[in-house]
């Protein structure tokens, strides 16, 4: 019967005038966005733009709303007559507004497919960012659908269309505002709150290193089976309100719902990225010198969400002291930390490593596991680990570091990435692990869809993605036009010519540096502005 | 055979709407009348289901409430106002569906019924662009579908003209011959012809179930119909086994 019941409200959906005009404010309002948006701005690629349709989104999201109210107060006349269980038509009703009103994800399916094709981005870049795209929008029709059939079915009148309002600013990017009201500057709360209720995408001028775009990693994917919870659990109340009486299989449904709602609400808290300021994690000025300085580091590194670092750091003292105090992210839980086989007597404070009572000379055997995952004030998602890509900068500790130390270190390391990766350090990839054995002052790691090539005894790095850059024209605006650049140890801005490196990555880099050059011992960082402005330096 | 024991039913506490029905209805056509908010609406919604008081309903010994129970009943309300953008065969298809008719069946009883109600011309034609006369033997069609014993029809020809009404009366005579019809009517002047037995309800209780011939001539007299109706809105439970 359900079967029968689907296809019958299947087929009232699509010959229903409403549903007509919804498609066609979708297709056109996706035009015209796309057009205004198209005419003025430039996007590093498809993703990145598909991203910026904000207001189309509240837009789709009233328009969806409204639908699921209207069919969501057509009486069924047909069932009844057929003595179909209430609870029975209207629930079939509002799994059948639901998944035609899906069909509409075929814009997004075929915009990523055919631009990603047209850009020739590779099948793994179009892979997720189709599943991404097609995902992005169900989560809206999931959350704004689940409420628009509750609202029309409670109220049963033609008011229910008001509430449209209300529940876009809730579930859109616009609850900032509301949010940002109610936690009066507290910008960590503020953000999570508002990313867990909206149904858009969390960082709207937010962008990866290598200027994809968002992709569906463990965050967006829990964001997704909220979505489907929450729409589960007004599935089963709607039910139970249908069926007027208490029903042990809906209410028990429901409560199973929204038990599995909680558990995934509250990790998604947990795994929104922490907002940071730049003098905490990058650009730390007041070094607090150590007697003591590092020399190697040898060992394992997996790079993924959860990024796992079984690794050997040699230390060597420089002068008198009981401790040695080194730097390592806090995201990064210890699992163990020994120094000749036996665990060291340490402490933990923060990003802060304290040491006791070690030797002049010594290695501390160190196994740590965590979730990278920083966005700076500036809204961008600049340090994090993923699946797919990683940016791990090279002020930032995710191998212990000691304050002020810039001696030389020799870095052996095998390290496991899901995607290209590329580094300061010298490296030979053998399938998915990179060799690394190099040495230098500092280092970093970029992982993702990129690429390099040599021109002058110059090797760039930059997005493969990004097919639309002239990414020559770039490196001359840094060198030639520009006559600023960052002091990553000093914090500031710094008026001259940097020296020519033998490494230059041209990649989204960190917030903080104004987009000027960062010039390391070995290599440069060219931040090169926003996807959607001018690139080059901001002067 | 209808079978109704102790049906009470009340929209609030401590209210009766219903009060303590027994009813056995027979195949054959009968009439349900009593005046506005006697309880003849919600005696028909509990006969089929939407409502549900104490006591029991059945028909050939299946429970209300049942799937077979809901095979067994066909209900043509006072407006068969369905889904304007169907096709006429679209909707008796989903009738029949819904009523349990196997796929391989569907397309025979949907033809059989079209050509009983002599709607298989219109069978392509969207029901929004139907007539009224033509909805309502739609509707009968979609009564037709499955195999209903008991057939339920309420106020099925109010706003009717009298031409269409005999052309309505007609066409049930011919297709529910030999089922257990129920027709709750305020108009009982042209039915009279249909009629096998009448039910009269006044304040949720059964105040008459006779045969149609000696509710007629129980007042002993040749009584007009009013003075019928009268007479019995008053009345004590006058039922006959």
């Amino acid at each position: 019967m359900n079967k029968l019941l689907f296809k019958l409200n299947s087929k009232l959906i699509f010959r229903s005038f409403i549903f007509y005009l919804f498609i066609f404010l979708i297709f056109g309002g996706y035009a015209f966005f796309s057009f205004q948006l198209l005419s003025d701005s430039y996007y590093s690629n498809y993703v990145v733009f598909f991203d910026t349709l904000t207001f189309m989104d509240a837009v789709m999201y009233v328009l969806l709303f409204s639908v699921a109210v209207f069919f969501s107060q057509q009486k069924n006349t047909l069932e009844n007559i057929c003595f179909v269980p209430r609870s029975k038509s209207v629930g079939v009703k509002f799994l059948s507004v639901i998944v035609c009103s899906s069909t509409i994800c075929v814009i997004p399916f075929a915009f990523m497919l055919i631009s990603g094709i047209v850009e020739k981005v590779g099948a793994l870049f179009v892979f997720i960012s189709v599943v991404y795209g097609v995902l992005r929008w169900l989560v809206i029709i999931l959350i704004a659908q689940t409420f628009g059939f509750l609202i029309g079915y409670i109220t049963n009148s033609v008011y229910s269309y008001l509430f449209a309002i209300p529940f876009t600013i809730l579930n859109t990017f616009l609850n900032e505002y509301l949010f940002n009201w109610l936690f009066s500057g507290d910008s960590n709360r503020m953000y999570s709150f508002s990313h867990y209720f909206s149904s858009q995408q969390k960082f709207a001028v937010g962008m990866p290193v290598e200027y994809r775009g968002p992709v569906v990693d463990t965050e967006f994917f829990v964001k997704f089976l909220i979505s489907v919870f929450l729409c589960l659990t007004i599935f089963f109340i709607i039910i139970q309100i249908a069926k007027k009486k208490f029903t042990f299989k809906a209410m028990s449904g429901a409560v199973v719902s929204a038990v599995f709602l909680c558990i995934f609400s509250a990790f998604y808290f947990q795994l929104h990225p922490v907002r940071y300021s730049n003098e905490e994690k990058l650009y730390i000025s007041g070094y607090k010198t150590q007697p003591y300085k590092i020399t190697s580091y040898s060992g394992n590194i997996s790079l993924k969400e959860w990024a796992e670092y079984d690794i050997a750091v040699g230390v060597k003292g420089t002068g008198d002291a009981e401790s040695v105090t080194l730097r390592i992210d806090e995201s990064l839980d210890i699992k163990s930390l020994e120094i000749g086989g036996r665990t060291a007597d340490f402490e933990r404070s923060g990003d802060l490593l304290t040491v006791h009572s070690p030797d002049d000379e010594f290695t501390l055997e160190l196994r740590c596991r965590g979730r990278i995952s920083y966005v700076s004030n500036a809204n961008s998602m600049n340090i994090y680990t993923s699946a797919v890509s990683c940016a791990l900068p090279p002020d930032f500790a995710f191998l212990p570091k000691i304050d002020g130390d810039k001696s030389q270190k020799q870095y052996d390391l095998k390290i496991k990435s899901g995607n290209t990766l590329i580094s300061n350090l010298d490296m030979e990839e053998q399938g998915d692990i990179y060799i690394i054995s190099d040495s230098a002052s500092t280092a970093c790691f970029f992982s993702g869809f990129l690429t390099q090539t040599e021109k002058d005894g110059i090797t760039f790095y930059y997005a493969s993605c990004d097919k639309l850059t002239d990414h020559d024209e770039i490196y001359r605006i840094f060198r030639e036009d520009s006559n600023l650049y960052f002091d990553h140890e000093k914090n500031e801005i710094v008026e001259g010519k940097w020296e020519e490196k033998p490494k230059v990555f041209i990649i989204y880099y960190m917030y903080g540096t104004n987009a000027f050059a960062v010039p390391y011992d070995d290599f440069v960082m060219l931040h090169f502005g926003f996807t959607t402005q001018i690139r080059g330096p901001i002067c | 055979m209808l079978n109704i024991e102790n049906l009470n039913f009340g929209y609030k506490k401590n209210e009766s709407t219903l009060k303590n029905i027994n009813l056995n209805v027979d195949s054959g056509f009968t009439l349900l009348v009593g005046e506005n908010g006697s309880g003849k609406s919600t005696l028909i919604n509990c006969i089929t289901g939407q409502l549900s008081g104490s006591g029991s309903i059945k028909i050939n010994e299946i429970p209300c409430g049942s799937e077979d129970y809901a095979k067994l009943i066909s209900y043509l309300p006072q407006v068969f106002d369905v889904y304007p953008m169907l096709k006429v065969r679209e909707i008796l298809e989903f009738v029949a569906g819904l009523k349990g008719v196997p796929k391989e069946e569907v397309k025979n009883e949907v033809a059989l019924a079209a050509q009983r109600t002599n709607t298989d011309a219109f069978l392509e034609n969207k029901f929004k662009k139907c007539s009224e006369g033509m909805k309502r033997r739609v509707g009968i069609a979609a009564a037709l579908m499955g195999k209903s014993e008991v057939i339920i029809l309420d106020e099925p020809t109010a706003g009717v003209d009298p031409g269409e009404r005999r052309q309505f009366y007609r066409t049930i005579k011919e297709c529910f011959e030999g089922k257990t019809v129920i027709i709750s009517t305020h108009i009982l002047d042209d039915i009279e012809s249909l009629a096998d037995s009448i039910i009269m309800l006044s304040r949720g209780r059964v105040t008459c179930h006779l045969p149609y011939g000696e509710f007629l001539s129980s007042l002993g007299r040749e009584a007009t119909l009013e003075e019928l109706w009268m007479h019995y809105r008053e009345a004590e439970d006058v039922t006959v086994e």
